[in-house]
């Protein structure tokens, strides 16, 4: 299990996304459904504590749609002090 | 090199009357001459402007070649040349960004000009094609590219025409510099986007995709691809021609130059030419759309764009610092005048309508919540809604904005939200089921989408 | 009886393990062209559908090894493995053999699907309809219980049934939103003017 130091965002490739709706089922703190069933989600950083349960919901999604993305103010930090962006276990680039 | 003649009476404009397929070229002496940059010397329907005449104005561009020219994109820059295709962005950052992409790369003309109201695009294309060939050609030099392909609407034949004449007389007279050709899109509103030109480009539908990577990375056949509106390229040769000083004669310090605009009112269709900063009063008076009754209202950037009440529009320079404080900003150059009989909601749902039919539906909240806007504004447009239905359309217009792959949803939600505000009088009227007598005669031509994505 | 047992095992675990396989693919089925409808259900069906696969896998294991082990008809490691080196139905066994690498190939790249390109997972993932048909045909031609009625009937009627829904879902390309509160539902009824 890689250490993380970046806060993480959760996002959505709408393209992906299906509105299989797994992701709010497994997440309903912090993803909502909207009236046609795709997903809302929280555009902060995640929490420490909901980090498992977001990476269960990331790699559960059955369109692959959701990913972890460093958080915008995590990746100015880091291009500050030249270090490689977050780029863990389940973070997909498209 | 002496700019050619920039103020010649009525050539800054060319007017058509709302007669389907006559085109009727006007010479108002009578109006005030605007500037005349890219409308300078204007060949007039039907006459041609030869290469060599072109070459006589502006000279030859230099060919592209292997290394990029950052002397011309330092002097985009200090011009302060923002894009002519709505977005407004830096045209040197742009050619900066895509001349620091790695291996060759591609420049894309977009005369695609999607947007129903606009027709400045299609305009400069068919009179001023060489002006947007060397703003290609010259693009091509400045980011080192070794291919230029104009994309143009399928629709659009007289301005893809004179293109193809155009390349036909250089190819004849000239070495080629460079591989250009002409694309001819399909008819859809988002082909003209960025990611979805890049991915019809490449062989697949007109539909857009998921960036990143940005098509100044990763484009045509996996180079780094500039996509700059044709408007944008020929302000690029006077540029280049001329000068940055000279460019920044007209305009605003943030926004130099002139610009295109399209109004459409009851007096027609008509494009002009004029500085940006200019109030929206003396570009709409120029047009004739303000002799009459003082209209209600005006769409401001188009479909794309946002309700400005009228006499707030003519006070308020034609520019994105100048439009700002209503809620608007210039988008494509493009100002649809709402008659005072109309009805602004009427005209907002139909427009829905249009948005949820182009729609590419491929994102879950475009695809379904564009429909749904588009009902229920209908509904309130008859009458026949009730307050919870104004209430769930702004919750809906909440949750669908910024949830798509492209902006198309946010337009939608974008005007919808400037329609209840500018038109917040007639919203309490048909809530209370008296719907305005303009609610039942449409005003404004809103074309039905079609079908084609290749 | 012992050689029996192992014998009623490799039929029993056969039939067992066609009939988690026809599930999963049924249960992935009703995943992906939203039949069920039902709000909560979707992470249980995707849990579901990974664990009858699972399961197929295992009980294909049991198969094999009993069929293996099973002494009245001989074979060794390399006929359950290569097909066409054994003396027994080799054709009826060849398509089982497939079906078994098929369902390897299924079931280590959903394992791995968090690090394989997007597309690669897909495309490999669709190769469950050839493994069912794969099992549906080893069934038909190898099992023991072939020709009794029930097996052909039972068999050729699921399959039959996933084909169906196989088209269905081919059919439906287009957005179906999975689920709707009330006002998303009733938005969907309504058709803009």
């Amino acid at each position: 299990m890689r250490e993380r130091r970046h806060p993480l965002v959760l996002s959505v490739d709408a393209i992906a996304c299906d509105g299989h709706g797994v992701c709010a089922e497994l997440l309903p703190e912090w993803i909502r459904l909207d009236d046609w069933g795709y997903p809302i989600v929280n555009p902060a950083a995640v929490p420490p504590e909901l980090l498992d349960r977001a990476r269960w919901a990331v790699s559960n999604c059955p369109a692959l749609a959701l990913s972890f993305r460093p958080a915008p103010s995590a990746i100015a930090a880091a291009a500050a002090s030249a270090q490689r962006p977050f780029s863990g276990l389940a973070s997909r680039t498209p | 090199m002496t700019p050619a003649a920039t103020s010649l009476p009525g050539t800054s404009m060319e007017r058509r009357r709302r007669q389907p397929g006559r085109l009727v070229d006007e010479a108002a002496a009578s109006l005030e001459p605007g500037p005349a940059r890219l409308f300078a010397d204007l060949p007039a329907v039907g006459e041609w402007r030869s290469l060599a005449h072109h070459r006589s104005l502006y000279g030859m561009p230099p060919a592209p070649g292997l290394r990029r020219n950052a002397r011309l994109i330092e002097l985009v820059g200090r011009a302060g040349l923002r894009g002519r295709g709505g977005g407004g962005f830096p045209t040197a950052r742009k050619l900066q960004a895509v001349a620091d992409g790695p291996g060759r790369r591609v420049v894309v003309a977009n005369a695609t000009e999607g947007e129903p109201a606009s027709r400045k695009d299609e305009l400069l294309a068919t009179r001023q094609p060489h002006l947007v060939l060397d703003g290609a050609l010259l693009a091509a030099h400045a980011v080192a590219a070794e291919e230029v392909i104009v994309c143009v609407d399928r629709r659009h034949r007289a301005a893809a025409a004179a293109l193809q004449r155009a390349l036909a007389e250089r190819t004849e007279q000239e070495a080629a510099s460079c591989d250009v050709r002409i694309a001819l899109t399909p008819p859809r509103y988002v082909a003209g986007e960025e990611t979805a030109l890049v991915q019809w480009l490449n062989g697949g539908p007109a539909k857009p995709t998921t960036a990143p990577p940005r098509p100044s990375e990763r484009g045509v056949g996996r180079r780094p691809t500039l996509v700059q509106n044709v408007e944008t390229l020929a302000h690029l040769t006077q540029i280049a021609a001329f000068g940055d000083a000279w460019f920044r004669r007209l305009g605003t310090a943030e926004e130099p130059g002139t610009a295109l605009f399209t109004v459409t009112s009851d007096a027609g269709s008509t494009v002009l030419e004029a500085a940006l900063g200019t109030p929206g009063g003396a570009v709409l008076g120029s047009a004739g759309a303000l002799s009459g009754r003082m209209p209600r209202a005006v769409l401001v950037g188009g479909y794309f764009g946002t309700w400005v009440p009228a006499d707030d529009l003519a006070r308020s320079p034609l520019s994105r610092a100048g439009l700002a404080p209503v809620g608007a900003s210039p988008g494509a150059g493009i100002l649809v005048v709402l008659p005072e009989a109309a009805c602004g909601l009427l005209e907002t749902a139909r427009i829905l309508r249009w948005y949820a039919g182009e729609s590419a539906g491929q994102c879950g909240p475009c695809a379904f919540g564009l429909p749904a806007l588009a009902a229920t504004a209908a509904e309130l447009a008859s009458g026949g809604a009730r307050p919870d239905d104004v209430a769930r359309l702004r919750c809906w217009a909440g949750d669908i904005e910024g949830r798509g792959a492209c902006r198309h949803p946010d337009g939608a939600v974008r005007l919808l939200r400037s329609s209840l505000r500018v038109f917040a009088d007639d919203v309490e009227a048909h809530l209370a089921g008296r719907p305005c007598e303009g609610s039942h005669r449409p005003t404004l031509s809103v074309p039905a989408p079609s079908k084609e994505w290749r | 009886m012992d050689s029996k047992l192992i014998w009623y095992t490799a039929r029993a675990s056969g039939l067992v393990t066609w009939a988690l396989l026809a599930a999963s693919v049924l249960w992935g089925l009703a995943l992906s062209s939203r039949l069920l409808r039902n709000r909560p259900r979707q992470a249980w069906l995707l849990d579901l559908h990974r664990f009858l696969a699972a399961a197929a896998v295992a009980f294909l294991a049991i198969h094999v090894t009993s069929i293996v082990l099973d002494t009245y008809v001989h074979f060794g490691v390399v006929e359950v493995l290569v097909p066409f080196t054994g003396s027994w139905h080799p054709g009826a066994v060849a398509w089982g053999i497939a079906g078994l690498y098929l369902l390897l190939a299924l079931e280590i790249t959903s394992l791995l699907r968090a690090r394989l390109p997007k597309r690669v997972w897909r495309s490999s993932h669709f190769l469950g309809f050839p493994l069912f048909a794969v099992a549906t045909v080893h069934g038909l031609t190898a099992g023991t219980d072939r020709h009794t009625l029930a097996m052909q009937a039972g068999l050729i009627g699921v399959a039959a049934l996933i084909t169906l829904l196989t088209a269905y879902r081919a059919v439906i390309s287009g957005r179906r939103p999975l689920v709707a509160t009330p006002q998303g539902a009733r938005s969907l009824e309504r058709k803009p003017a």
